[in-house]
């Protein structure tokens, strides 16, 4: 066992660090003060650009994987958890919206074939201009339970027709292209089940309103429609052969990715209120009566403990994931442990500011609100107890 | 990069630890708990080379956190007589103290002339002894003999409770800076078999609740059993992070890790046994079923070193004064 964070990737660390500090943080509170997302030609994004960092810091696509010794397991997905927690700490609105496949990317890493790798992965090598994936599978009517999806998918000739709606779609407004679920018969329930890649652009593709949000505003999210939405064959994610097979098991491996990636933002997320929470305790804390001290060193102790084992979590499921060992109890136990102590980290922590945690003067009403949403996304806290309660009872307590 | 797997040599001594306990433990928890470890089981305890775990001082905290959950999964009291007075001798080692007889280690604040402690006690009936270690807090440690009367406690039965009277200072002296590895070490053994014995409790109802039929279905189909099954397992497993990251935290020389993990464990665990018993309804709290002893030996095993108090509060000492990034 070793929990040391390699040279490399804490090197990696460091400039997010410096990057989150200079930009991330200040342009995620602007965002919020604003009430308005940057704009994808915002300078920040082509300078982001310069620094490496895309990728949304939420795919296993940024890990130099072409110098991979092949008989080492990867470490994409520690990279990934490690590098989503600290870009959360900063802000987490911005690292959603930074340049990259985001969310649309493990899909396409995980099931797509070789051409359309290249096609659709290409464009974020070496990019000039900022360009961003976003990936489509929430629906008005089907949320967390991604197997009642109502998005049809027929097949015309050498073309996809989708028809549909999906909601709650991450950069989905700014999105060069977007992995689209849908069934091809909902008699089939999962197995009907396909993903696909449309174009923006496509005639019949549209973004039917951006949300607006209770936080994270630095992160757009979209509503999209499809109508007689007609896309070449080819962009059937995985090719007409294996795509049947890999359908619905397709979107569980790449959740089984990103739940992990989801702990770990939280994680972030719940380390800044600890930070805001602990500081402002360090700095205001003189002549208040120790019951009062002792309640604010109780409540940071807990924060920091659980915290910590939430990233513990988010790192063994990642763990498990780069050895691609099943990991589908320990990535919803990421997901589902970190949210909420994440929340809880803030909302202490506002309790140890008391009236001034309430003002945006400080971080830390923000933190609070942006947080919730991730026991929401990749699937409810309610789902994960679901996923980990099939798995538990099908397969027994995870040991490893 | 960040590695959870274990080494060949650390695999071969926890699943020579996990076959001890599923083999000699736990078929046999009631007749432990009513006459204690039987000597077959030590002898096999023994040859198998447990004890050395913790007194052997090459065994790594890794190996010595993963065998003590075992163990703790097999039968936590068992355990605590197989090896405490091991883990005691572990503990005096940090303390810089040749005390290889000592029955049990004590980690108090203050003053403490006596204590109740779960020890193999010496002597005849009108006059049982046992050697301790005590420790406090402030970092005066002594070992002693006690007086050791037997009593009732709520669980661990099979390590025989006994009320410790202190009848002689064998040696005493200043811990300094040892005293918080010191104090470290037993917490994360502790800490280990408490995740222990809330993996025995999950995996009891694992099983119960495929087999029970409420409503024409089984117990695990209704939602809100599903989800309390998922939250003790999500729960025990972050106290086992935890506990291992403790391990590698002391292995490094920092203490803190291991309260950290005290705490944890002691809230995952506590939270995982009573829900084990909640889940069986009626049949929970009957000893036809082991969850009720996985209950209350969860509950005396958390009063061990020290307890969660002092734990807590050398976590939230850490928590305020060290940054965390």
């Amino acid at each position: 066992m070793d929990l040391t964070i390699p040279e490399n990737v804490e090197k990696v660390r460091g400039m997010l660090r410096m990057l989150g500090k200079t930009r991330l943080r200040p342009l995620g509170i602007e965002a919020d003060r604003s009430g308005h997302a940057l704009p994808s030609d915002h300078p920040f994004f082509r300078e982001a650009l310069g620094f490496g960092m895309t990728g949304g810091f939420t795919g296993p696509l940024d890990q130099p994987d072409k110098q991979r010794d092949p008989n080492r397991p990867r470490s994409a997905a520690r990279r990934a958890v490690i590098l989503a927690e600290e870009a959360a700490y900063w802000d987490r609105g911005m690292a959603t919206s930074m340049p990259g496949p985001s969310l649309g990317g493990p899909p396409v890493y995980l099931m797509g074939t070789p051409e359309q790798k290249q096609k659709y992965l290409g464009i974020f090598e070496g990019a000039k201009e900022p360009c961003w994936a976003a990936f489509a599978m929430s629906e008005p009517g089907a949320g967390s339970d991604v197997a009642a999806l109502r998005t049809r998918a027929r097949k015309d000739g050498d073309h996809w027709v989708i028809d549909g709606e999906k909601m709650f779609i991450s950069n989905g407004n700014r999105a060069s292209w977007v992995v689209v679920w849908a069934t091809i018969d909902p008699t089939q329930g999962r197995a009907g089940h396909r993903a696909f890649i449309v174009e923006r652009g496509t005639p019949g593709f549209k973004v039917a309103r951006v949300d607006k949000k209770m936080g994270l505003t630095a992160s757009e999210t979209a509503s999209l429609t499809f109508e007689n939405c007609r896309i070449p064959a080819e962009n059937l994610l995985g090719g007409e052969h294996t795509a049947g097979k890999e359908g619905f098991k397709g979107a569980m491996a790449t959740f089984n990715i990103t739940r992990p990636i989801v702990g770990a933002m939280a994680i972030g997320i719940g380390r800044a209120a600890y930070d805001e929470a602990r500081r402002f305790a360090r700095d205001n804390f003189t002549g208040v009566s120790a019951h009062r001290m002792y309640r604010a060193r109780e409540r940071l102790g807990t924060i920091r403990r659980k915290l910590e084992a939430g990233r513990l979590l988010a790192w063994h499921a990642a763990w498990l994931a780069d050895h691609k060992k099943p990991n589908a109890a320990e990535a919803s136990m990421a997901k589902a442990y970190g949210p909420p102590v994440a929340l809880e980290a803030a909302s202490l922590g506002m309790d140890i500011l008391a009236e001034a945690g309430a003002a945006s003067d400080y971080l830390i009403e923000k933190l609070y609100r942006d947080v919730k949403v991730l026991d929401i996304v990749e699937g409810t806290g309610q789902i994960q107890r679901l996923v980990m309660a099939r798995q538990l009872i099908n397969h027994g307590a995870p040991h490893e | 990069m960040i590695e959870f797997a274990l080494t060949e040599e650390q695999t071969l001594v926890v699943e020579m630890a996990r076959n001890f306990a599923t083999r000699e433990l736990r078929p046999n928890i009631r007749i432990h708990e009513d006459h204690g470890v039987s000597a077959a089981v030590r002898t096999t305890a023994k040859s198998a080379g447990l004890a050395e775990l913790w007194t052997e001082a090459d065994t790594d905290l890794i190996t010595r956190c993963a065998a003590a959950e075992e163990l703790g999964f097999g039968d936590a009291g068992a355990a605590l007589v197989l090896i405490g007075p091991a883990l005691a001798s572990a503990v005096a080692a940090r303390l810089g103290i040749d005390a290889k007889d000592v029955d049990a280690i004590h980690i108090h604040e203050g003053a403490a002339p006596s204590t109740i402690a779960w020890l193999p006690v010496r002597g005849n009936g009108n006059d049982p002894q046992a050697k301790i270690v005590q420790l406090n807090r402030e970092g005066q440690w002594r070992a002693a003999i006690v007086k050791a009367e037997p009593i009732q406690a709520i669980g661990l039965h099979a390590a025989g409770a006994a009320k410790c009277t202190v009848i002689d200072t064998v040696s005493a002296g200043e811990a300094g800076e040892r005293g918080p590895l010191a104090i470290a070490e037993a917490r994360l053994a502790i800490a280990a078999m408490l995740v222990g014995t809330a993996r025995a409790s999950l995996e009891y109802v694992q099983s119960y609740v495929q087999e029970r039929i409420t409503f024409g279905k089984r117990l695990a189909d209704h939602q809100g059993v599903a989800f309390i099954v998922a939250d003790v397992a999500m729960v025990t497993h972050a106290a086992r992070m935890m506990v291992q990251r403790g391990a590698i935290a002391l292995a490094g020389g920092d203490p803190s890790g291991a309260a950290h993990a005290f705490v944890e464990a002691h809230a995952a665990t506590l939270f995982a046994v009573e829900r084990g018993v909640q889940l069986l309804g009626g049949h929970g709290y009957l000893k036809d079923h082991p969850v009720e002893k996985f209950m209350r030996d969860a509950r005396a095993l958390a009063l061990y070193a020290g307890g969660r108090d002092p734990a807590a509060e050398d976590s939230e000492h850490n928590a305020w004064e060290t940054r965390w990034t």
